[in-house]
């Protein structure tokens, strides 16, 4: 059996300063509150046995699973380096292991080394194996049957019934099982092949819509060439290919037709060429049409009759507006009278007017003076109202004056001379304006005969005639026209027959599109079904089939892991039974267990591992259980496989961490009695800041023990130990 | 499976299918029409069931024996009921392999043959690919042409007249159909 003798410990978590502790009895209490660095006297001694075993999700212990800040570090922060040194005696005798990590530094700063009881030392790779050689357990088996944590004890008394089973497995050392099987979970493949499976879905989903835009062309396009008369087994290329032969010959028949000679057109070798094949014929048929002498004569003949057609209308046009304003002309001067006659009444107006004006004179030779110096006076400004203007001397009261001269002397006077004026000066007026309107009016009827003369003449330039004023242009251009719409009946007839022959060509040519149409769409839809014949094709089915073989190897996996968690803890719940049974009842003492068995089957709905708890009668008494109970349990269940482990490991030693957490004093006195037990067997190593617990170690452990008090931790320091023995 | 085989089988639906479900005598035709062309593949001793049982019994030349459930959908999943497990275990008593046949109606697929043991047979919905890896892919590659060859050569035969048309074809060429 290997014994711990001593360890040595610097830099490491809580311990800066270098610190021995000897374990040389066969039980070591180490005693103190809280964070006095008790945990980190029994974390140096795992960590110098299985380093980076013991650290991350690896370990299986929730409380050294972070990283950063959060990371369980193993170098003290006030330190550089952590070092341990573990001494350990065997039947060969001591065996010393020195483990050592600098800060900062990764693998490099990591060190390992193994002094053997004949001096020699080994270093690096041979140190692992020697070690494993030396205490044969594992890392997982270490902290099930050899170190109870803390965590244990703690996650079993505060973890929902429910969680239990997770806590049953990490006691019994089963958690990488879990983690593997949590890792399963996490990767969700099941999920990974769902996403593929939809993704290709969607593809298909669009060539589906694809197929139908095409199906719904291709079935359109069939439906047009039956009503064309093509049967469906006529739609192929054979059919294409004859039709673009036989539309050759027309074409050259069409042309010895006309007189005129092909361009030579070769067949399509296969359907795929017929489109550009098609307007070859389309455009040589145009050719031929336009060149043949009828054709040319109907489109000559159609121009002049267009443009004749245009000049007549041109002439009606203006001679209609020419008639118009000379009939305005004329009737004007039959109301009003002509030039002449409204320039004699003007002048006579005139006339009577100045002989007014004389009469009036010599009726008052005073009243055109006072007339014109009123009216001179009144639009005057006001400082000049008093001023003569005949001879520019200041008159005061010279507007009333003439006023007044004018109203009592003059204006009976002249009084029937001025109304004749006012009468003749209106008629005046009227004059004026008549004879501006016959000047308007006479002046447009000029300007339409100039443009009817123009379009006289734009009709001789176009006939190549002279055309007096005794031609009547309309009935000219009529007779010309009438000789043109003979000539194209005459051509009409004659290219009427050609005509019929360029249609059938033509109806052929619509026919070849169809078939083209109808050929190019099967082959579009053909395309899609040599999809599944490219290498993407067979690649994304090769992806899915090994997707889905990873899916089922990844449940398989899953089914066998679950079958092994199940396997093993059957098997060391079956070799830790009846000892588990021993301390459960010895702990909590509870005449209501007479037998306590653990039972471990299939979660039907998980497929993990779930452990059930019978008394003797195989009822199942977790869910009265108290506290103190479930703590009293899962020590029993470490004592049970610390003990049963025996045989299978040569570690002579167990480590306690603060077991008695939720223990009542008779259970920690029981618990103690049970380790009390144990120490015949193995040396025990109890950390805790239970003084209850640590009083009842003092007093009721039978064997030599050393007992060591943690107290007055500082961070540059470390704890304060003392030794009492 | 060919475009041309996906619309025609897409009119049959149209038809005789209840959109949305697998049921309606369309899922009976595709039954039909895939007997027809185990038949055209070289098997024997055909027996194609409408209504109990698994759907169809096949023979090959080296004398296995299979028993195919056939599901065709549009989805990506199929239902396996209870029922149709315990159909293919009654015919592994008589010396059957348990195959699933899957034809997804959509562009770019083909029938899955998939032979899965017994007791490894989910029931309720799974995903049709997880078949993949119980895929008869030999099976598969000579099914999938034939069956195209059976669907074009029938459909106007089913088109007109329904699966009555296929029971008489079935019986026609020496498969034994079932209807009770």
């Amino acid at each position: 059996m290997l014994k711990i003798k001593k360890v040595e410990i610097e830099g490491f978590r809580g311990f800066t300063q270098k610190t021995s502790i000897e374990f040389d009895n066969p039980v070591t209490l180490l005693y103190g509150g809280n964070h006095q660095g008790k945990s980190s006297v029994l974390n140096a001694i795992e960590w110098c046995l299985y380093g980076d075993e013991c650290i991350g999700e690896k370990s299986g212990i929730r409380e050294r699973v972070g990283i950063g800040e959060m990371a369980w570090r193993v170098v003290n922060d006030n330190s550089e380096k952590a070092q341990v040194k573990l001494k350990i005696e065997g039947e060969q005798g001591i065996f010393t292991i020195t483990r050592a990590e600098a800060k900062g530094k990764g693998k490099k700063g990591k060190s390992i080394k193994i002094s053997l009881p004949d001096g020699t030392e080994k270093k690096a790779d041979e140190t692992d194996q020697e070690i494993a050689r030396l205490i044969r357990v594992s890392f997982k088996d270490f902290a099930t049957t050899v170190y109870q944590h803390q965590e244990t004890i703690h996650d079993f008394v505060m973890q929902k019934p429910s969680e239990q089973s997770d806590v049953m497995d990490r006691l019994l050392g089963l958690s990488d099982y879990r983690n593997i099987l949590d890792g399963i979970k996490k990767s969700d493949v099941l999920k990974v092949q769902k996403e593929l499976t939809e993704e290709f879905n969607k593809l298909q989903i669009r060539v589906q819509e694809t197929i139908y835009i095409r199906q719904k062309d291709l079935d359109d396009k069939r439906g047009k060439a039956k009503e064309k008369g093509l049967s469906e087994e006529e739609l192929n290329e054979n059919k294409l290919l004859e039709l673009a032969k036989s539309t050759i010959k027309d074409t050259t028949d069409f042309a010895r037709l006309l007189g005129l000679t092909t361009t030579a057109i070769s067949p399509p070798s296969d359907w795929k060429n017929t489109e550009s094949f098609i307007n070859e014929i389309k455009k040589e048929c145009n050719r031929l049409w336009a060149e043949s002498p009828e054709v040319k004569e109907q489109s000559e003949k159609q121009k002049k009759r267009s443009e004749m057609l245009s000049l007549k209308n041109q002439y009606e046009s203006q001679h209609k507006h020419f008639k118009s304003k000379k009939k305005e002309l004329q009737d004007f001067e039959r109301e009003n009278g002509n030039k002449d006659e409204i320039d004699n009444k003007l002048r006579k107006a005139f006339e009577e007017i100045e002989a007014i004006d004389e009469e009036i004179k010599q009726t008052s030779p005073k009243a055109k003076l006072i007339e014109e110096g009123i009216s001179i006076l009144e639009s005057a400004a006001p400082s000049d109202a008093e001023i003569c203007p005949l001879c520019g001397e200041k008159v005061s009261n010279l507007l009333e004056h003439l006023r007044k001269d004018w109203e009592e002397k003059i204006k009976a006077q002249v009084k029937e001379l001025k109304k004749r004026q006012t009468e003749l000066d209106k008629k005046k007026t009227d004059f004026e304006r008549l004879k501006r309107e016959h000047v308007r009016l006479d002046e447009d009827t000029q300007r339409e005969k100039e443009r009817l003369k123009e379009a006289i003449n734009n009709i001789s330039e176009f006939l190549n005639k002279e055309l007096g004023v005794r031609d009547d242009p309309t009935a000219i251009l009529y007779i010309e026209i009438k000789k043109i719409d003979s000539r194209l009946k005459e051509i009409e007839d004659a290219i009427k027959s050609k005509q019929s022959k360029i249609d059938a060509i033509l109806e052929k040519t619509n026919i070849m599109n169809l078939l083209y149409d109808v050929l190019l769409l099967k082959d579009k839809l053909e395309k899609i079904n040599q999809i599944q014949r490219t290498d993407e094709y067979q690649t994304q089915e090769k992806i899915r089939t090994d997707v889905s073989n990873l899916v089922r190897d990844v449940e398989e996996l899953s089914k066998i892991i679950k079958s092994c968690m199940l396997k093993e803890a059957e098997e060391k719940i079956d070799s830790a039974r009846s000892a588990i049974d021993y301390y459960f009842r010895r702990i909590t003492n509870n005449p209501a267990f007479q037998k306590f068995n653990i039972k471990v089957e299939e979660d039907k709905r998980t497929g993990v591992n779930f452990y059930i708890f019978e008394d003797q009668d195989g009822k199942r008494p977790v869910p009265v259980l108290s506290q103190g109970d479930l703590n009293s349990l899962a020590l029993s269940i470490f004592l049970g496989l610390a003990k049963t482990s025996g045989d299978s490991h040569p570690l002579g030693f167990v480590l306690m961490d603060d077991s008695s957490q939720s223990l009542d004093s008779q259970q920690k006195t029981r618990l103690v009695e049970i380790l009390n037990e144990l120490s015949n067997i193995k040396n025990i190593i109890v950390s805790t800041m239970d003084t209850d617990m640590q009083q009842l170690l003092k007093d009721n452990i039978t064997k030599v023990k050393t007992i060591y008090k943690l107290s007055d931790w500082a961070p540059d320091s470390g704890p304060k130990i003392s030794k009492e023995i | 499976m060919k475009v041309e085989t996906l619309e025609l089988l897409q009119k049959l639906q149209k038809k005789f299918g209840i959109k949305g479900t697998p049921s309606g005598p369309f899922g009976k035709i595709v039954q039909k029409l895939l007997a027809l062309s185990f038949h055209e593949m070289g098997f024997t001793n055909i027996v194609e069931r409408g209504v109990q049982g698994v759907d169809i019994d096949i023979t090959s030349e080296s004398n296995q024996k299979f028993a195919v459930e056939v599901k065709a959908t549009e989805k990506l999943s199929i239902t396996i009921s209870p029922e149709n497990v315990q159909a293919l275990r009654d015919r592994t008593y008589d010396g059957y392999q348990p195959v699933i046949a899957v034809l997804r109606l959509v562009p770019l697929e083909n029938w899955i043959l998939a032979k899965v043991p017994i007791g490894e047979i989910p029931t309720g919905k799974i995903l049709i690919d997880s078949l993949r890896p119980n895929r008869m892919k030999d099976l598969e590659s000579q099914l999938c042409p034939k069956f195209d060859i059976v669907v074009r050569k029938h459909f106007n035969g089913v088109l007109n007249r329904g699966e009555q048309y296929l029971k008489e074809r079935l019986r026609k060429v020496g498969i034994m159909a079932q209807d009770y």
